[in-house]
């Protein structure tokens, strides 16, 4: 085994070993298991940095390894069951990067975070699981072990939101976001398969193993019949859909944030709901040619940026509005993948930029909300003065979700909004500029109501722990700095043969950023919202105002929606237990009933002589 | 007679037996109607003659009487305890 | 002539005889445990020498022995049935010898049980239909035995009652179903009959009543009536039994009748594929509506949750038949082999906070899971499990099941994609009985029940080794499913060749 081939496993390895070994470490108590865990989410960082490392800059082709998971599933002996194959190009690398990194941050600020609080154990086991199964995800070429890990973040993420088992709200949360995201689960396996059906059904049924694994569809689209190929794509979105919170499957987003701070931070910002926009990215290049593919991506794109982003803006509790910001700044993701390959460095450079700024807002707003224990942001205010440390952060991660020159969430904003533009799609393009326009207006809402102006609330300040301050100060200069990475992110893409995908420096991207067209609409968008927000007492007086505050503050009847769904369905269940009535000559009839089917289902079937 | 007519009066019996145990209300009813269909498919077997038939009559006879042993025994208890044959006394278990 | 393979066979009788006279005795000398130990260590023995078996037919090929003029042979199918049934008896009976202890009568509780055990055994041996329905009638007797066990209990013997009636009625349609065969071609052998049977309306009746005589026992709707009855009336190491094995098979059964048909032409796989979905869509459905009534019966839910996943088995096997899809026999086989693990597991918790508490309603459960760690983790695992969520068992059988119904679409076209949307979505609204229990588990206790649930413990350490060993299996082959699959795919490969394994 190579070292490179080692460091690959060990990535995998730190953190699985992690979840098991910290229910043993238990038993020597709490600060070795709390201190354990994040000494491999440490190590697990170190290692993925290094594969960053190695892939951006070292590497001209992709890291691939495997090993045999389950040979027994092999239909011939010529075929070779399922196999545990890794495909590691600079996407992928950032990801893992992205989820080691920020895993590790967060396993940190959970340090002073989490102190005192029951469960622990479980947190750190969960926590540790999920970074895991988060980097298999994006390490793995073989779509079902990537389902398998996809799902398995979902049950990460379902554990997580329910941490507080005592809080029924808690429990419901996680509840309803694993049912949401199964639903695009469902869509999802049944694109896999019709992938695996369509090239089985041109190749023979000894390619099934072959037929899941990612390079391999890409490398041979053309054997898959065209509408399977459609059929496959419009479930990749609908799976994509659901993990990503993209409307209509987004109303499981707001109500996770009854998981502890750290985990809205972790999995609901910065990683399991990217996992939609890889998920996107790596299939980008097999199903752009289906055709309506990229348009609906981007609609559901734009549709949820734009939405999300009036449900920010009348929020009151404090991680609702970042939730929907998330689901907000998701969208703009799904919009630029959804431009075409002109806009993959765009789409996946926010996703990092996101990720950074978004981990960010919520790893301050947790310091501010256990500080002042309320998450209603009517409630707080004038923090200013008495959290310092977080009120600096958050202003800069703020400024950058808003969009302000030279911070990255400027840039990489910019650079789908100039996609957009340079691919032709105005209209689109406007209602997204829009949407930057409200993203400014509600960071500068969240901002004034929490930190400025004059408290509302009594509240003791503590001193933030270093535990706590130093992972928000070092994804303040993330935000700060990471926009430089944009160089080596585009030549690695290209160095990779992403098509039609070109690489450019650091300095030619700030060139083209500031020459075209698209800053002014960045830069006009972050005055306007800026000036929105000052004069909201004018418009939002008025009845339309209240009107449109309330339909938007109950969701626009999306959970409505859902929960007479589900309402239906009980009543339907109820109805129908009626017929199992406990009568021993009712049972009994039900084989003659079952009889009787059988008969007709032979008479239809041509069978009966 | 012909194979065909032994297995019409099989059927009719094994039917029979099904009537009985579909639509009485009685478990003792219940059990005899079991036994009458078992009887109906033993027919069945002896149609086609042989000495794996008589193996299999055997086999099923013996069936016969261990399932309806336990069956009455049951019967008695349920007697014991609720005073009442009646299936529709016995709806605790629905839905 | 292999006499092994009739080694684990002769071990199980041995032992259920002499645990009954273990049993008598101790009765006589006042002691609990030594009957079940008893049983124990022979089911153990029988397990081992099964593994003995097995891997020599894994490398050579079946191996048969021939006791008075009938063939016994265990080929991979059987191997496969055989170690499930072993490992979940064994692990019901070391749970029993604990759980069980307060009970009268327990040397009838270990001859039945190991008797029932023996059946399943005897049936996958059979090479014929005589056989197989003796062998069937083994294992089914005994059930109905134990599901009344506790005389005392009035809802034990009203489901023992419902469940003998219904299953006596399927068993002589099946003998019905038999003896039409027999009169059709003279002859009751698998290997003779897959040859000599061909379409016609005799043979078709034959099939229709062995499959509602045997799919009484298989849980087939609209035949599982006696179904939710029994396995939570049961006492819950014969509810795991039940559930886990018995079920399984008497389709098992089922499957072995209806490959003998492989050469007529006639839909069975098909067939079972109609009734699998609806299998799968009323099993949900009752199981979720359990959640509406005033007093949820916990082991009710779990009982309809086994018809539900018994639609997931028939549709793999059923999708096998039919257009020889490989996934599908793959999900099938492999599905029994897990779903006998986590809902034997789910079980045997369950029968442990039944007994704790003294109630089997889950509104009176409220918050167990807080004072009952182990067995609230443990259960959380095999409900994850079942409703398939990785890394647990559950989801690699039920994928390699989905899989099988999506690759009809090379057969079926469109229709295949309905097969698999149905059977996914039944997977969703599984996710919708299961999460609440598990809810429910860690929610505040009731104020009504604070002092009793709070006063809960782990149970004995006899009775955690056995749900232990069943949650690690359960965690085991989902991260490494290699493990079952290896005895699956021999499984497999044997299907996949003849029309049956025979």
């Amino acid at each position: 085994m190579t070292p490179n081939e080692l460091l690959v496993w060990l990535a995998l390895i730190f953190p699985f070993a992690g979840t098991a070994l910290v229910p043993v470490l238990a038993k020597a108590g709490t600060k070795a298991k709390v201190y354990f865990a994040v000494l491999l989410g440490f190590c697990t960082a170190a290692v993925v940095l290094i594969i960053l490392d190695m892939v951006w800059f070292g590497a001209s082709q992709a890291l691939t390894y495997s090993f045999a998971w389950a040979p027994s599933l092999a239909s011939s002996p010529t075929a070779t069951g399922l196999s545990f194959t890794v495909y590691i190009d600079p996407l992928a690398a950032m990801m893992a990067a992205i989820a080691g990194g920020i895993g590790s941050l967060v396993l940190l600020y959970s340090v002073k975070y989490m102190e005192g609080q029951e469960g622990l154990t479980r947190y750190y086991a969960l926590v540790l699981l999920f970074i895991g199964s988060m980097i298999g995800l994006v390490f793995v070429d073989n779509l079902l072990i990537l389902y398998f890990f996809w799902e398995a973040v979902g049950l990460c993420s379902y554990a997580l939101i329910g941490f507080y088992t005592k809080d029924p709200k808690a429990a419901r949360a996680g509840i309803k976001a694993l049912v949401i995201t199964r639903v695009g689960d469902i869509a999802l396996l049944i694109g896999i398969f019709a992938l695996a059906a369509g090239v089985t059904a041109s190749l023979g049924a000894d390619f099934f193993s072959q037929a899941l694994s990612i390079r391999y569809l890409i490398a041979h689209v053309a054997t898959i019949p065209p509408m399977t190929l459609a059929i496959a794509g419009f479930c990749f979105i609908i799976g994509a859909m659901g993990k990503s919170a993209q409307v209509p499957l987004h109303v499981w987003l707001p109500d996770a944030m009854e998981a502890p701070t750290t985990i809205s931070a972790l999995i609901h910002a910065a990683t399991m709901v990217n996992a939609g926009v890889y998920l996107m990215a790596r299939s980008l290049p097999l199903f752009a040619s289906v055709p309506y593919w990229t348009d609906t991506l981007m609609w559901i794109g734009v549709i949820t940026a734009f939405l999300a982003a009036t449900m920010a803006l009348v929020e009151p509790d404090l991680k609702r509005v970042l939730a929907y910001s998330t689901v907000s700044q998701l969208g703009f993701m799904m919009f630029g993948l959804g431009l075409g390959f002109a806009g993959f460095t765009a789409a996946t450079y926010h996703l990092m930029s996101h990720a950074i700024f978004k981990a960010l807002l919520f790893l301050g707003a947790g310091a501010v909300i256990h500080t002042i224990g309320t998450r209603n942001m009517y409630e707080m205010g004038g923090l200013k003065s008495s959290m310092k440390v977080a009120y600096y952060t958050m202003l800069i991660g703020g400024l950058s979700l808003a969009g302000l020159i030279p911070l990255s969430g400027f840039w990489s904003k910019d650079f789908i909004l100039l996609a957009a533009w340079e691919t032709g799609r105005y209209i689109p393009l406007a209602i997204m500029v829009i949407t930057a326009i409200l993203t400014a207006a509600y960071t500068l809402r969240m901002l004034n109501l929490v930190f400025w102006g004059q408290p509302r609330r009594e509240h003791h300040v503590h001193p933030t722990p270093a535990a706590m301050s130093i992972p928000l100060v070092l994804l303040a200069i993330g935000t700060m700095v990471a926009w430089m990475a944009i160089g080596f992110l585009s030549r690695a893409y290209a160095m990779f043969h992403f098509e039609d995908v070109q690489g450019m420096s650091l300095v030619g991207f700030i060139v083209e950023t500031v020459t075209k067209p698209a800053i002014a609409f960045s830069l006009a968008a972050l005055a306007i919202g800026i000036g929105l927000y000052y004069a909201r007492k004018a418009y939002a007086a008025n009845a339309v105002g209240q009107a449109t505050i309330s339909v938007a503050r109950k969701g626009y009847g999306f959970d409505a929606f859902y929960g007479g769904i589900y309402a239906g369905l009980v009543r339907f269940g109820n109805a129908f237990r009626r017929t199992h009535t406990g009568d021993l000559n009712y049972n009994l009839t039900g084989l003659v009933i079952g009889l009787v089917i059988l008969v007709l289902v032979l008479y239809f079937g041509g069978f009966l002589l | 007679m012909v194979v065909a007519n032994y297995i019409m009066f099989a059927v009719m019996i094994l039917f029979l037996g099904m009537y009985c145990v579909l639509t009485k209300k009685n478990l003792i009813k219940s059990a005899i109607g079991i036994s009458i269909m078992v009887k109906g498919a033993s027919l069945s077997f002896l149609a086609a003659g042989g000495t794996t038939a008589q193996v299999a009559v055997v086999l099923i006879i013996v069936v016969d009487a261990i399932v309806a042993a336990i069956l009455l025994s049951l019967a008695v208890n349920v007697y014991r305890r609720t005073g009442s044959l009646n299936i529709e006394d016995l709806r605790k278990l629905w839905g | 002539m292999s006499d092994i393979v009739l080694l684990p066979l002769a071990f199980l009788l041995a032992g259920s005889i002499l645990s009954y006279a273990v049993g008598r005795l101790e009765v006589l000398y006042k002691k609990k445990y030594l009957a079940g130990t008893v049983a124990f260590l022979f089911v153990l023995l029988a397990l081992v020498l099964q593994v003995f078996v097995a891997v020599q037919v894994w490398d050579g090929g079946s191996l048969a022995t021939t006791i008075g003029g009938t063939q016994l042979r265990m080929d991979a199918l059987s191997v496969f049935i055989s170690l499930v049934a072993l490992t979940l008896g064994m692990t019901v009976c070391l749970y029993s010898i604990i759980y069980m202890r307060e009970d009268a009568g327990l040397e009838y509780y270990y001859l039945l049980l190991l008797l029932m055990v023996a059946g399943i055994l005897g049936l996958s041996l059979a090479t014929d239909f005589l056989v197989l329905y003796l062998f069937f009638e083994l294992m089914s007797i005994p059930s109905y035995a134990l599901v009344a066990f506790r005389r005392n209990d009035g809802m034990a013997v009203e489901a023992g009652m419902k469940y003998i009636v219904m299953s006596a009625v399927g068993s002589t349609m099946a003998f019905f179903g038999i003896s039409l065969i027999y009169v059709q071609t003279g002859m009751l052998s698998f290997s003779g009959l897959v040859g000599a049977l061909q379409n016609s309306p005799v043979l078709q009746a034959a099939m229709l009543f062995l499959i509602v005589g045997f799919g009484v026992k298989a849980a087939i709707v609209p035949l599982h009536t006696w179904l939710p009855d029994a396995h939570s009336a049961a006492p819950s190491g014969i509810s795991a039994m039940l559930s886990g094995i018995v079920i399984s098979a008497g389709f098992f059964t089922l499957m072995r009748s209806l490959l003998v048909f492989s050469a007529t032409g006639l839909p069975t796989g098909l067939i079972l594929i109609v009734l699998s979905l609806v299998t799968m869509t009323v099993g949900n459905i009752m199981a979720f509506s359990q959640l509406s009534r005033e007093r949820v019966d916990l082991k009710r839910i779990l009982a309809y949750s086994s018809v539900a996943q018994m639609g997931y088995i028939i549709l793999g096997i059923g999708v096998g038949m039919a257009y020889g899809i490989r996934t599908g026999y793959e999900g099938g086989l492999f599905h029994i082999m897990t779903h006998a693990f986590m809902k034997g597991l789910a079980f045997l918790c369950a029968g442990v906070i039944i007994h704790q508490l003294g109630t089997r309603y889950l509104n009176e459960m409220q918050g167990i899971g807080f004072s009952m760690k182990v067995t609230g983790f443990t259960l959380t695992l095999a409900l994850l499990s079942l409703a398939g969520v990785p890394p647990l068992s559950g989801f690699m059988s039920e994928w390699l099941v989905f899989s099988g119904a999506i690759g009809t679409y090379a057969n079926i076209g469109w229709i295949g994609l309905i097969i698999a949307v149905i059977a996914l979505v039944n997977a969703l609204i599984s996710l919708g009985y299961y999460l609440p229990i598990i809810r429910k588990l860690y929610m505040s206790p009731k104020e009504e029940q604070k002092t009793s649930i709070l006063a809960a413990r782990d149970p004995h350490v006899v009775l955690l080794a056995a749900i232990l060993f069943l949650a690690a299996l359960t965690i085991i082959l989902g991260v490494w499913p290699e493990l079952g699959l290896r005895a699956v795919k021999p499984a497999v490969d044997a299907l996949m060749h003849v029309g049956g394994a025979l």
